[in-house]
């Protein structure tokens, strides 16, 4: 690899997995690397043209390996504009280079990437923020946008409040992330989610701890088509008064997204996984069965007596929690990820997931699988494009089609929000280097702050300026839902929610795969198109002991 | 006695030593930020029983051997950086080559098109080191070269590199055009404008020659080292002429 990053043909490892990245393409720069530095090209009249920011950029990232979930992989600089990706290509002065596409200013602010990973910033479609440290979880692991259920150590899934909307608002403006909240849509009647509309929230949660019924869930739907937001689906674990046929019988063809479909974390005992592979419900997993791992039924058990108010002394609650740990289930779920059947990962953070671990779980999924599934053609390819490209969509532009996000947030493209992470390829969807929201550095890697260097023992990742003083009321977004956003304006950047009704499994990037998914009435097997379908439990998750304490 | 932020991170950083030690201690091969804070701790305490920098530094490059590490740990784990309290105060310990290993030297870019070669002689008392991308008709007035053939080009060699000329020697440097629109903005300022406007082009060397800048004209030497020392004043002069 040359020392401004790679060049076309270089092949990378991803972290400690098996997961082979190709450069196929980088701007046509050899010779003429935009650098900054002692005695390099980023200088007045070389690399750097003497205009305003406004006639080049505020911000420009050189050289990084861009993975774009849509666009695919190259090699280039991405420029930012007041928070905004304003241009991605080929970064320095068009006085005197070629093919510039990012105009640099000699006041332009440069952050050397050179050889380093930007994808988007990642989007976790499930949070229960049960506690503000979550968000520093969230934002430490490279997650930029976050849909959380609650605003505190509370009952929550969903808040309806305008009271406490407002208030957990208030708080939202010191955390650097785009944060929506989603609404509780466990109500016969339309008024408790009419005024949670109206309060700002940019969807709406059903779970079945409050009701997930007939009325519960066609109320939530039918208040979903009239603001255009997506209606995340926990559906009857007990199959008390639905079973997995009747949810979608009262589905009727619209839209959900259906939460942790594999059902460790909730939903219809043994099937709820057969909601998978269908047109008009989105499929997401939550992480601690990602990749499934020998340990994970064990760990199930407590969590979901924890979490769900149950009572280890009481047979019935013993009985209906260990309804929901299926093996064959994890099994399958992971699978029908590769296939490109689910095209979501998120993390039940604190309910059930782990708020810091999606990048991590999600790109070791993808090596279990890479070493598990032997397809023809990553061989053929001599790497592993395709799938990694196909993970990278399941944590940013995915969820962000799934909830009506995707003008805004989810890719690394002109005009997209520059909610940017960079990795060191070497410790890839561990930990960040760098994580910039709105095209400000906003938590990374921090060193001894008495040093001479900015890189010494002992390293952290903790707070850049982008999360400190009213800097995150600058940068972060409140996602709401364009009713609200028209009848009483918030003064801050909001991200509007769109597309949300229309918006289909076949429109998944990079996924879209539909098909039978069947459960066998013991919960003992899976199927797929009618073909057993399973893999195994990894032993040793890569991306995991290497990087951590 | 009160503990400073950078106390406060040494302190963790023990802790994180401490932890590595006690597992290294159960015959486990250490993972990246146990191997870290093995080394970086360990370098501290080096530093505080009075052993000097280099001493510390070498000694801190043989606390692990790859047998002591997790298989990839070598691959991701390439440089430690810890500020130490030597005797003489805190000083940066940077302990690289960790693995017997030397990294190789590997090409920065790739070299662009050569379009010729330039010969340049310095005749300042120092060294002078011209890098990849300065616009080469403006480089140091005590530089000489032939400017008109300079003009326009820069060195050929792989970008952010630099080619060091030593006091009296004379180095011959490949060369090759600007790109782009080629507008040349800066630096000296006797150029601002389009490189092939012959206009431009002459009035720019005219200054630079006027001014004292050692060249080469037709093939014979013009200005002198005394010249060449005044050409940036002389250059200054004229700047504040024309732009009151």
């Amino acid at each position: 690899m040359s020392a401004y990053g790679p060049r076309p043909g270089d092949v990378i490892r991803l972290g400690a997995t098996s997961l082979r990245l190709r450069i196929p393409e980088r701007v046509p720069d050899a010779g003429d690397e935009f650098h900054v530095g002692f005695a390099k090209t980023g200088r007045d009249g070389i690399g750097l043209a003497p205009v305003t920011t406004r006639e080049s950029c505020d911000l420009v990232i050189t050289n990084v390996i861009v993975l774009d979930p849509v666009d695919g992989i190259r090699v280039a600089s991405i420029g930012i504009r007041e928070g905004r990706i304003s241009g991605i290509g080929r970064a320095g002065n068009p006085a005197v280079s070629d093919d510039v596409d990012v105009v640099v200013g000699s006041g332009t602010v440069v952050v050397d990437a050179d050889g380093l990973i930007a994808t988007p910033g990642g989007i976790d479609t499930h949070v229960h923020a049960m506690a503000p440290r979550v968000f520093e979880s969230e934002i430490a692991s490279g997650v930029t946008t976050v849909l959380a259920q609650e605003a505190g150590p509370v009952w929550g899934v969903g808040i309806n409040s305008p009271w406490f909307l407002g208030v957990a608002r208030a708080a939202l403006e010191s955390v650097p992330l785009n944060v929506g909240v989603l609404g509780r849509a466990s109500s016969a009647r339309r008024s408790a989610l009419d005024e949670a509309a109206d309060a700002h929230i940019c969807g709406f949660k059903v779970h079945e701890d409050t009701g997930a019924t007939l009325m519960t869930i066609d109320t939530a739907l039918r208040v979903a088509d009239d603001i255009d937001v997506q209606v995340a689906l926990h559906t009857d674990g007990l199959n008390e008064t639905l079973s997995v046929t009747d949810t979608l019988a009262v589905l009727d063809g619209r839209v959900a997204h259906a939460f942790h479909v594999e059902g460790g974390g909730g939903g219809h005992s043994p099937d709820v996984l057969t909601l998978a592979g269908r047109d008009h419900v989105i499929a997401s997993s939550t992480n601690p069965t990602l990749p499934y791992g020998i340990n994970a039924a064990a760990e199930t058990l407590d969590m979901v007596m924890f979490c769900h108010g149950l009572a280890a002394e009481r047979a019935s609650d013993l009985q209906i929690a260990r309804a929901r740990i299926r093996e064959s289930t994890m099994a399958a779920e992971n699978r029908l990820h590769d296939l490109g059947v689910i095209p979501i990962t998120s993390s039940d953070a604190l309910g059930m997931g782990r708020a810091g671990e999606t990048w991590w779980r999600t790109f070791a999924m993808a090596d279990a699988q890479a070493q598990q599934s032997c397809d023809g053609d990553s061989v053929e390819a001599g790497d592993d494009n395709d799938r990694i490209l196909r993970y990278l969509a399941k944590v940013t532009i995915n969820p962000a089609l799934a909830h009506g996000l995707a003008r805004a947030v989810g890719r690394l493209a002109t005009s997209y929000r520059a909610d940017i992470v960079l990795w060191d390829p070497r410790s890839f969807a561990a930990k960040p280097q760098l994580v910039l929201v709105g095209g400000y550095p906003a938590w990374g890697a921090t060193g001894d702050p008495n040093a001479t260097i900015d890189g010494a023992e002992p390293l952290r990742l903790a707070e850049q300026f982008g999360a400190i003083g009213r800097a995150p009321r600058e940068l972060g977004s409140i996602i709401t839902n364009e009713r609200a956003a028209s009848l009483s304006p918030l003064e801050r950047q909001i991200i509007v929610t769109t597309g949300c009704r229309t918006i289909r499994s076949s429109d998944m990037v990079r996924h879209g795969v539909l098909g039978d998914v069947e459960v066998s009435a013991d919960g003992g097997a899976v199927t797929w198109r009618g073909s057993p379908i399973t893999s195994r439990p990894v032993t040793s998750a890569p991306l995991s002991r290497l990087h951590y304490w | 006695m009160p503990l400073t932020p950078s106390e406060s991170d040494r302190l963790l950083l023990f802790l994180q030593g401490e932890l590595a030690r006690a597992r290294r201690g159960r015959g486990l091969r250490l993972n990246v930020p146990e191997a870290t804070a093995y080394i970086a701790d360990a370098v501290c305490e080096m530093a505080r029983d009075g052993e000097d920098l280099p001493t510390t530094r070498e000694r801190g490059r043989h606390l692990l051997t790859r047998a002591d590490v997790m298989d990839d740990v070598p691959d991701l784990l390439t440089e430690v950086r810890v500020e130490a309290r030597f005797d003489d105060g805190t000083r940066l310990v940077v302990v690289n080559d960790l693995w017997e290993t030397p990294a190789s030297d590997a090409n920065p870019s790739p070299a662009p098109l050569v379009e010729g070669e330039i010969e340049v002689r310095n005749e300042a008392a120092t060294a002078i080191a011209i890098s990849s991308h300065i616009h080469l008709a403006e480089v140091n007035p005590r530089l000489r070269l032939d400017r008109d053939a300079a003009f326009g080009r820069r060195l050929a060699v792989p970008a952010g590199t630099t080619v060091w000329i030593p006091a009296g020697e004379t180095v011959s440097v490949p060369v090759t055009g600007l790109r782009g629109s080629r507008v040349v903005v800066g630096n000296t300022g006797v150029v601002e404008g389009p490189i092939d406007d012959p206009r431009v082009r002459e009035r720019a060397l005219g200054a630079l020659r006027r001014c004292g800048y050692l060249d080469i004209v037709d093939g014979v030497e013009i200005n002198g080292l005394e010249a060449a020392d005044a050409a940036v004043s002389r250059l200054m002069a004229e700047r504040r002429d024309s732009s009151p």
